[in-house]
């Protein structure tokens, strides 16, 4: 049987480092994949992570079950975090990182693989950062419209606008690369 | 549902049916297989959701130790990262920190109680303390007037 989670929250609110750490082991793979594809890769995506997580530990008590899931709650820390680096460096992003993966299906497969995923880094990145970040909650991490919407804290009308604001960019900008 | 909605929703969260909101899932589906527009319309919105798919982000080493290493602790547990950063085993870290309060308590017992118990230190007060009296000019608290 499994442990409820919301039972976890109040364990690890109470300071109970297991109970926390099974909640970063059900969250952290997918709010890593968001941030990731958020800050496209950089080192500063690593430290918004981090920070997310610290947040739980020390802000867990703010977390009402009743309200929201944790792991809506966890994507709007992380949205939040990525807007306000964005808005603090005045939208600049660091280098993108290599893809380690694709150089494992041979060297020129790899690197028309490689260079196929920066495109779709840089298209992504292009996109303003709201339009993003629905994008990536509703085809990547499988967020509800309604939680994707309350993590950018708007309506499911104004998200289903925003997203296909953003589709259409993408579909623009790769058309003419390929 | 109609074409419009229909529509909408590609436009939206794109050809995956499992990305459609799920109180008009069902209803999409259903007018999908009822009408060949909504099948074109379907084949021309792939591309976008293909490319996303490639991209597959990188993952960045040893996150959960960065994360649990962070955690703010009690106040011993700060000195103690602070003394010794690496130190994350089960068993030293209480042995680390019950040494930690002994020393402590240690410095601090001999630094105020050796005041106390210093016996030279209680000779000195009681030698001061008869010079005061004897330069008093009080007698039983008395004041005594030279004639």
């Amino acid at each position: 049987m499994g442990v409820d989670e919301a039972d976890l929250i109040r364990e690890s609110v109470n300071g109970d480092e297991s109970a926390y750490e099974l909640l970063l082991e059900q969250h952290l793979p997918s709010l890593t994949n968001y941030v990731m594809r958020m800050m496209a890769n950089t080192a500063e995506a690593d430290d918004i992570i981090q920070e997310t997580f610290i947040r739980l530990w020390t802000h867990g008590q703010t977390f009402n079950p009743r309200y929201a899931k944790l792991t809506t709650w966890l994507h709007n820390i992380a949205h939040n975090l990525c807007i306000d680096h964005f808005r603090k460096h005045n939208r600049m992003i660091g280098e993108p990182t290599e893809q380690p993966d694709v150089e494992a299906r041979g060297p020129e497969q790899g690197y028309i693989q490689q260079r196929q995923v920066r495109s779709i880094q840089e298209a992504m990145m292009a996109l303003p950062e709201k339009q993003r970040s629905a994008i990536i909650m509703c085809h990547y991490q499988g967020l509800s419209n309604k939680d994707a919407a309350a993590v950018i804290e708007i309506s499911v009308e104004a998200l289903e606008s925003l997203m296909a604001r953003g589709r259409k960019k993408l579909k623009d900008i790769l058309e003419n690369e390929y | 549902m109609n074409i419009e909605r229909f529509q909408q929703i590609l436009d939206a969260y794109g050809s995956r049916e499992d990305n459609w909101p799920r109180e008009e899932r069902q209803a999409a589906q259903l007018l999908l297989q009822s009408n060949t527009e909504c099948v074109s319309l379907l084949r021309r919105c792939h591309s976008v959701d293909d490319y996303l798919d490639e991209y597959v982000p990188r993952v960045p080493p040893a996150l959960r130790q960065k994360i649990l290493q962070r955690l703010p602790g009690s106040i011993i547990d700060t000195i103690v990262n602070w003394l010794i950063p690496d130190v994350r085993s089960d068993f030293w870290r209480p042995v680390i920190a019950g040494s930690l309060l002994l020393v402590m308590g240690v410095m601090l017992g001999t630094s105020t109680l050796g005041d106390l118990l210093d016996s030279t230190a209680v000779d000195d007060n009681w030698e001061e303390e008869i010079y005061l009296l004897a330069l008093d000019d009080t007698v039983n608290g008395m004041e005594i007037i030279d004639e």
